[in-house]
């Protein structure tokens, strides 16, 4: 049986780097910062560094704070509502920045980013095929 | 964005000078509103989360203005419930499980 998806947009990505990453801008009323973010399924939320968080004027320690594990510990990071653009796309949604500026990751999650788009990997051809979710 | 942003300032080019200071009012209003309510401090949602959290754990919850619209068990669910209840752009959120680490990937 065979399954056919159709996408909106192609977005080529360098498989020869680490990881699958992306151009992000996050938005906070008229502040706003772009840097690149690696898409990561099994992270459970979109969490960034805090630099990120302090370029859009937001303190950090106001947020929602939650313990985030990771393979080798835990770390606390903070929930803000910012609006998430990326290949022309933007919503809001919940971000987790990290409460210590020497975290140096940028990843989109499951919840927040993954669970808001339909994508699809070739990474044989460095390709990664978009669309939103429009229920 | 770039293009709509292009095709407004086009349009600016046939205002007169009184048009277009008046669309500078509007949007220096508009941009100190959105910095009053641009979530400096955390949203009204954000707020609502920090009250609620644990309420609603393992749940998607839609919610709007610091209000809840809707809760599901996906956010499928969750967004069609908000939708019903006529509200089309609920901000959408997934409260981990009491029992769920919240998994920070890599």
């Amino acid at each position: 049986m065979t399954h056919i998806l159709e996408f909106e947009k192609l977005v080529r990505y360098d498989s020869g780097k680490s990881g699958i990453s992306i151009n992000v801008q996050v938005r906070s009323g008229q502040d706003s910062t772009t840097f690149e973010a690696k898409i990561d399924t099994g992270s459970t939320y979109c969490i960034f560094e805090r630099i990120h968080g302090e370029k859009l004027g937001i303190e950090i320690e106001s947020g929602l704070r939650e313990s985030i594990s990771t393979a080798s510990g835990s770390f606390w990071a903070f929930a803000h509502q910012i609006t998430l653009v990326f290949e022309d796309y933007e919503f809001d949604s919940t971000v987790y920045f990290a409460q210590d500026e020497n975290f140096n990751r940028n990843v989109l999650g499951r919840h927040g980013w993954l669970d808001r788009v339909i994508i699809g990997i070739n990474d044989y051809d460095g390709k990664l095929y978009l669309s939103r979710y429009e229920s | 964005m770039q293009a709509v942003l292009d095709e407004i300032i086009e349009k600016t080019r046939s205002l007169t000078n009184e048009e277009r200071d008046e669309l500078i009012r509007r949007l220096q209003k508009q941009a100190e509103t959105s910095k009053s309510n641009g979530g400096k401090n955390p949203s009204p949602n954000i707020e609502w989360l920090k009250e609620h959290r644990d309420e609603y754990a393992g749940n998607y919850v839609a919610l709007k203005d610091g209000e809840l619209i809707a809760v599901g068990k996906t956010i499928k669910e969750a967004d069609l419930r908000a939708k019903e209840k006529g509200v089309k752009n609920a901000f959408l959120h997934y409260i981990v499980a009491e029992d769920e680490e919240i998994w920070g990937g890599w």
